[in-house]
């Protein structure tokens, strides 16, 4: 069984307030067909979870989406610009919050946020990097080596990373995974902050978070979209059902 | 113009990692010492039975301290996955590339000036300090050869299984000829040689080279990247 | 149909081979020189020899033009003819070195004496070697196709940077298989021509099957999958 999206009159406001558009999207590795022809759309300021078992494709999505795996066949819009046309474009428009950091451990917390800053060419880079120190509180650790910061510590300063060059849409890639509560809350408070006007798409396996943050959520199996629906029409036993029953049948 | 600042932001983020901790710069100096203490026992310590192999003997220890620094330039980017990062940012892949370059030939080249009075000190007898211009020419060439295609093999073999181990067999078979004419070039300079054709078409050679795997490398460093 | 093909190159790869034995032992003359007024017999590798190695390059030119439609258009046949073509070109490689070895035993009484191009052989089959331990050690068969080819094309341009490089070595050694003194006579030329022929030949009927093999191999690796998962 499969979802349309189309069912769900989501492309009559296409136009205005589509930021994320797939169109029968597919990957293959070899003969393998990590995703089969998937479609859907995230809105403007939508926030879409994604769920589904290990090797789903839910990473491999994420990596097209955001520009690291160019797609076998099919049609990705992000933010209204095609990934074939510019995809240097659209890396100014997004940001990955995935398990590791990619923090360099011999720099200090300052020396990271400015690399990073300088090849995203942010404008005012040392205001912003003062305001996101702040933000993820860590002003006080800024000239210390990230090598000599604890995992939370790390994971905080990863999303200071992330949103140092104000991207209008995230990707999440399983982002509470490994972080400590105080990070968890650090995390969703920035997510609540910037809702509204930031798109996002996080993967998660965790069915509380992730539906208690989303609009629209999504089952991933196999590479095809099996459940797709806004949580204001939810059936959360429905969803439950499947979910579980995708998850099952992985073991 | 932006690109230019990306790059040098690339090579300062690995300058200052480097001059943190010294790992790459201390393992590439000592390696290079341990060498030519070897060769003392290998090939005897007569400096002027030793001096026309030179050449040869230099390259064998530049090289191998060489493949030595590239394995470790990547060993961060890929550790802490932060490969990704820089794929995820909105930088052009040549960028990376010649920001990685950029950095391996200056580690190279300093580890390079310091031994290589020591070296000349052990096992070369001729004063060759009147062709010192040649001499630093050919060993500029020689390293913009290693780290061109260097990087680019260096990139590849940190994404396979066996990682650093992969990189000499890829890399040492590609680069013999830089190698053959490096060490023409350096040797016949080190012995005194009277004939200078050799080493004059032997540098043409190293430009050739050079010029062939910069362009090479930059074409297709995109595809060792990603998709 | 393509493996059909195979199968007629192949069978007149084995008649013009079969020719060439016999042109070589049969028609064409004993190369006579001063110091062998009986005749050169090991002259007669030449028209093995010279054509296997032609044909290497032909593989080693094939699997990185291969490599660089992989590259453009992401066709996996692409990938496979690259990786077919680089086997070939290391098993040419290992004939060429092996003629040649034998040549210079003959003549020259040593196995091994950094002949120039022999020794240009010798860093080929490294190169090569290379290749396929690149190949067995990327699990991702995306970036396994990728890598692969970005090595290939580096090592058909570096064939020849190696071909001259050795001659920047002062003092080299005599070059083997020089026709210079004997002026190649019809038959010797109509002989090494067919032997020309041949090894193409054999080459392309080579790289048909192999080709068809590697894709045939994914097609069963794919299927098992669907099988144990």
């Amino acid at each position: 069984m499969t979802f349309s999206p189309d069912l769900f009159g989501l492309k009559e406001t296409k136009k205005i307030t589509t930021e994320i558009d797939v169109v029968n999207l597919n990957k293959s590795f070899g003969k393998r067909k990590v995703l089969d022809n998937v479609s859907f759309q995230v809105k403007k300021g939508g926030f879409l979870s994604i769920f589904g078992p290990n090797g789903a494709g839910k990473t491999t999505l994420i990596k097209i989406l955001s520009t690291l795996v160019a797609p076998t066949s099919g049609k990705v819009l992000v933010s209204g610009i095609s990934l074939d046309d510019d995809p240097t474009l659209i890396r100014k428009k997004i940001g990955l919050i995935s398990h590791s950091p990619l923090l360099y451990p011999d720099l200090n917390a300052y020396e990271n946020l400015k690399f990073y800053g300088t090849l995203y060419q942010v404008p005012h880079l040392e205001k912003r990097i003062n305001f996101m120190l702040d933000k993820v509180e860590l002003s006080h650790r800024r000239y210390d080596l990230v090598r000599t910061f604890s995992k939370g510590m790390q994971q905080r300063l990863a999303i200071a990373r992330v949103l140092l060059h104000q991207p209008a849409i995230l990707f999440l890639d399983e982002p509470h995974s490994g972080l400590d509560p105080h990070a968890v809350d650090i995390l969703d408070g920035l997510i609540n902050d910037i809702r509204g006007d930031h798109t996002f798409v996080m993967i998660t396996h965790s069915l509380e978070k992730g539906i208690a943050l989303a609009d629209v959520v999504m089952i991933l199996e196999n590479g095809k979209i099996i459940f797709y629906q806004e949580k204001e029409h939810l059936d959360s036993d429905k969803f439950r059902k499947i979910y579980i029953q995708t998850v099952k049948g992985e073991s | 113009m932006s690109s230019l600042r990306q790059i040098a932001a690339i090579l300062k983020k690995d300058i200052i990692s480097e001059l943190r901790t010294k790992e790459m710069l201390t393992s590439m100096f000592l390696f290079v010492m341990l060498t030519m203490v070897i060769f003392n026992y290998a090939f005897g310590a007569d400096r002027n039975n030793l001096t026309p192999f030179g050449g040869g003997m230099l390259w064998i220890t530049f090289l191998f301290t060489a493949i030595l620094g590239l394995n470790r330039s990547f060993v961060h980017e890929k550790d802490e996955g932060c490969l990704e990062g820089l794929l995820l940012a909105p930088v052009d892949r040549p960028v990376i590339y010649l920001g990685k370059m950029t950095g391996n030939l200056i580690f190279l080249s300093v580890i390079e000036i310091v031994t290589l009075p020591i070296f000349t000190v052990f096992f070369i007898s001729h004063n060759y300090f009147p062709q010192i211009g040649w001499f630093i020419i050919a060993l500029i060439l020689s390293n913009l050869g290693i780290s061109a295609t260097g990087t680019l093999l260096a990139t590849i073999s940190i994404n396979t299984k066996t990682r650093d181990m992969m990189l000499p067999i890829l890399f040492l078979p590609i680069i013999i000829p830089l190698l053959i004419g490096a060490v023409v070039s350096t040797g016949q300079i080190m012995a005194g040689t009277k004939n200078f054709e050799s080493v004059y078409s032997s540098l043409k050679f190293l430009g050739v080279y050079d010029i062939i795997f910069l362009l090479i490398s930059y074409g297709l460093y995109d595809f060792v990247l990603g998709e | 149909m393509k493996q059909r093909m195979g199968l007629v190159f192949g069978i007149i790869a084995g008649i013009l081979l079969l020719a060439v034995f016999y042109g070589a032992f049969m028609v064409t003359p004993m190369i006579v020189t001063p110091k062998a007024p009986d005749g050169v017999f090991s002259q007669k590798m030449f028209y093995f020899h010279v054509p296997i190695a032609l044909t290497s390059f032909v593989a080693s030119a094939i699997g990185a033009i291969a490599a660089i439609l992989f590259l453009v258009k992401k066709e996996r046949k692409y990938d496979f003819i690259s990786y077919s073509s680089v086997q070939l070109a290391l098993l040419f490689g290992f004939l060429v070195e092996w003629t040649g070895i034998i040549w210079t035993r003959m003549e020259w009484g040593a196995w091994w004496a950094w002949e120039p191009r022999l020794t240009t052989y010798l860093i080929f089959m490294l190169v090569y070697a290379g290749y396929f331990v690149l190949r067995s050690s990327v699990s991702d068969e995306n970036a396994r196709a990728r890598y692969c080819a970005v090595y290939a094309i580096i090592a058909a341009i570096n064939t020849p940077l190696s071909f001259f490089s050795i001659r920047l070595i002062p003092a080299v050694h005599p070059v083997v298989f020089t026709t210079s003194g004997a002026s190649m006579e019809t038959s010797m030329l109509v002989t090494f021509l067919i032997g020309m022929a041949g090894m193409t030949c054999l080459f392309i009927s080579l790289l048909i099957t192999r080709t068809k093999t590697e894709s045939l191999k994914e097609e069963v690796d794919y299927l098992k999958n669907i099988i144990g998962g």
